[in-house]
């Protein structure tokens, strides 16, 4: 439904940060391995959700939006910083092993369930590099999970 | 290896923080787009203020003595001494509405907005892949000839257009002052709180930037000084953001700021009035830069 007043999309963007910061900012958490660092991707990515509001809902293409201002942010210098990596479970800490563009499209591939074709236009990319990096990161990923004491 | 990576994952979330309050999300983003239309008008006085300020810099560069600095000159990948035609991929449609300029910036590429655009030639950065890239071109549209500087991705970008004629000098001169000026008002936005008007002018700030530091004036020292304070998703990188704290024999200062090729923005405020610690004090500027909603 296209909203027609500041309250009408004020309510919408409202009922879109509850219903997705969830999901949103584990995405972003799983990309940089810091909850602080996420949580300000996440605010980021809603900022400019806000701003573009009218033409994102008119277009169906809220989430999308969101989902690329988060893979598309600088996460190498949270990684590098960050000592949080403890806070996440042993995949999370396989994943943020990863080279930064091969954990991108891995979590867009294989966790978001992204095609192909989606995932390389997520990371402006072509599809033979979103395909190359999404299973060089999974075999590495794999590799990795091997190698973890059970 | 299982491709199904969605239960394994979400289990290490286990121990998640509390999310910020949506209300908190909200304000910033009405203060976002106010800023957005702030600039929006602000941008066409801007434009005009550089269509005199122009021919008077380049006058400048002949050794007379006095008037104002030149700007620093800006990287340029695409540099030309005259516009030749440039190859620029149509934007998709999906992108492009009635108020999209000529040239636009998508995931720091630029585009053009349709085939009727003809690129004659291009400043500045025109395929960065990084954010808030900044270029400019001189295009012709419709037989007009257009001057066209954007800073910043579609939908956030900022754009100056005028109508001219295909001096790829002068267009040059016009994009280095529009480039500062438009990033400037991004950085700003990053560094300052809130509808950031000052509480003191810049000229009476304890600090001013020399070079990209930013430094006391004479009486004062600085005590701390913090590097790009306050990074957020509408910093511009080509601009250097400090924060210090100056001592001066009657009193001590905040000083948050930017600085964009010899364009600065200055946020002052004596000790004491918000914090007694930089760090405090950036805080709980960024606070109120991310909660105004007045």
């Amino acid at each position: 439904m296209r909203s027609t007043s500041r309250e009408a999309r004020d309510a919408a963007y409202v009922e879109f940060v509850v219903a997705r910061q969830d999901r949103l900012r584990r995405l972003a958490f799983a990309l940089c391995g810091d909850w602080d660092r996420a949580d300000e991707i996440l605010g980021a990515a809603l900022t400019r959700l806000y701003v573009a509001w009218p033409r994102l809902e008119r277009e169906g293409i809220e989430e999308p939006f969101v989902r690329r201002q988060i893979v598309r942010a600088d996460v190498d210098r949270s990684v590098a910083d960050t000592d949080a990596p403890s806070e996440a479970g042993p995949l999370a800490q396989a994943l943020l092993a990863l080279p930064v563009k091969q954990r991108r499209a891995v979590l867009l591939r294989h966790w978001l369930g992204l095609s192909v074709e989606e995932t390389a236009e997520e990371l402006a990319i072509s599809r033979s590099a979103a395909q190359a990096q999404a299973e060089h990161g999974l075999a590495a990923l794999a590799e990795s999970l091997a190698r973890e004491p059970r | 290896m299982t491709h199904d990576l969605l239960e394994p994952l979400e289990s290490g979330f286990a121990e998640e923080p509390p999310h910020t309050p949506v209300a908190q999300r909200l304000a910033a983003g009405r203060r976002a787009a106010r800023l957005r239309r702030r600039i929006a008008t602000t941008t066409a006085l801007v434009g005009l203020a550089a269509l005199a300020i122009v021919p008077v810099l380049l006058r400048t560069t002949d050794g007379a003595g006095g008037g104002v600095d030149p700007p620093t000159p800006v990287p340029s990948p695409s540099f030309t001494p005259a516009p030749t035609p440039v190859h620029l991929l149509v934007a998709p449609a999906k992108y492009v509405t009635s108020g999209t300029p000529p040239v636009l910036y998508l995931y720091g590429r630029m585009y053009k907005r349709d085939r009727d655009v003809t690129v004659l030639g291009t400043f500045g950065e025109i395929d960065v892949s990084e954010a808030h890239p900044e270029g400019a071109a001189i295009v012709k549209v419709g037989g007009r000839t257009e001057w066209v500087a954007v800073v910043g991705d579609e939908p956030e970008r900022l754009v100056a257009e005028k109508q001219d004629n295909d001096n790829y000098q002068l267009f040059m001169g016009w994009a280095q002052l529009e480039f500062p000026q438009l990033s400037g008002h991004l950085a700003l936005a990053a560094t300052a709180p809130g509808p950031y008007t000052p509480p003191v002018l810049d000229a009476d700030s304890p600090a001013a930037f020399a070079g990209h530091v930013l430094v006391a004036k004479a009486g004062g020292t600085v005590l701390e000084r913090i590097r790009q304070p306050l990074a957020n998703a509408q910093s511009v990188p080509p601009c250097h953001a400090q924060a210090v704290r100056i001592h001066r024999p009657d009193q001590d200062w905040f000083v948050v700021g930017f600085d964009c090729r010899g364009l600065s923005g200055l946020y002052s405020e004596p000790v004491g009035v918000r914090a007694d610690t930089l760090a405090t004090w950036l805080a709980k500027v960024k606070k109120v830069q991310d909660e105004f909603s007045g």
